[in-house]
């Protein structure tokens, strides 16, 4: 029997809800290692507003749930989650491993580069790094951002150019 | 402010935040903005960094596909064993009410009961 099996409302089905975990697990990952710091909490992140999704989904089953919704409970879900065990957590300074990932060959130079980029965002606050990777790295417009934290949009965009601005200050004494 | 603010003005404001007056002009000033864009752009080495540093470990999609299903499939015991409880309170409540005759011991019939037999 399948775990959905059970289910018998409106809620999107087994196959909707993976199609859901495949086309947004990455985007909800990478807004709650934003927050968590954590690999094996952002995992739970992930699962956990999977679920969120499947049960409170804003939109009928058969169409596409909303990015900026998703990644809005991505994030409450991750600040909850991490005010819950942070004091189970230990100091994660590093980026967690990737057996097997294209960054196997990484050089050691490149690995340190990149943990000390990781290490420097997380100097950054919580709203300067969670803007910085939905406008960055997923490409999100300022309006879905405004949408996803709940901000004006004049408020996003001035946040935005502090926060770059703060990277980029950060960056340089880096070097 | 109808004038624009100079680059080093808009620096200024980027490093304090002070000025309620620049405030208020970067936000209706699409020139002003576009120019802080270009300000605090990021290098397309530091972004690619970056999408490097929140990529997810390999397997995400598995481990969130079994994640969610042992999730689900506790949540469903829990559901059955909750349905059981209460079948099993109904069936204890049936047996113990004293007003079935279900197996509860019956009281001795009084001295009225038998002078009416």
């Amino acid at each position: 029997m399948s775990p959905l099996d059970h289910v018998t409302d409106s809620r999107p089905s087994e196959e909707q809800l993976r199609r859901v975990v495949e086309q947004h697990a990455a985007a909800v990952y990478r807004v709650a290692i934003t927050v968590v710091h954590d690999a094996a909490l952002a995992d739970d992140v992930v699962q956990e507003t999977m679920l969120k999704a499947w049960r409170h989904s804003p939109v009928p089953p058969h169409e596409p749930i909303p990015r900026a919704w998703l990644l809005k409970v991505a994030r409450n879900t991750a600040i909850s989650l991490l005010r819950t065990r942070r004091e189970d957590l230990h100091a994660p300074a590093t980026l967690p491993e990737r057996p097997g990932g294209p960054e196997t060959s990484r050089t050691v130079e490149n690995r340190a580069h990149l943990d000390a980029l990781w290490e420097l965002m997380q100097h950054l606050n919580e709203d300067a790094r969670i803007l910085i990777v939905l406008k960055e790295v997923d490409g999100l417009s300022y309006d879905e951002i405004a949408s996803t934290l709940d901000l004006p949009l004049s408020t996003v965009k001035t946040r935005l150019y502090r926060a770059r601005k703060s990277l980029k200050d950060a960056l340089k004494d880096w070097n | 402010m109808n004038r624009h603010p100079s680059s080093q003005r808009l620096q200024r404001w980027l490093d304090t935040g002070e000025n309620r007056r620049v405030d208020r002009h970067i936000t209706e000033c699409d020139l002003c903005q576009s120019t802080l864009e270009t300000l605090t752009k990021l290098d397309h080495e530091v972004v690619a960094d970056l999408q490097t540093v929140v990529t997810a470990p390999n397997g995400l999609l598995d481990r969130t596909n079994f994640g969610v299903d042992v999730r689900l499939q506790s949540e469903a015991a829990v559901g059955v064993f909750a349905d059981l409880f209460l079948v099993a309170r109904d069936v204890a409540h049936t047996i113990l009410d004293p007003t079935t005759d279900s197996g509860m011991a019956q009281p001795e019939p009084t001295d009225t009961d038998r002078s009416i037999r």
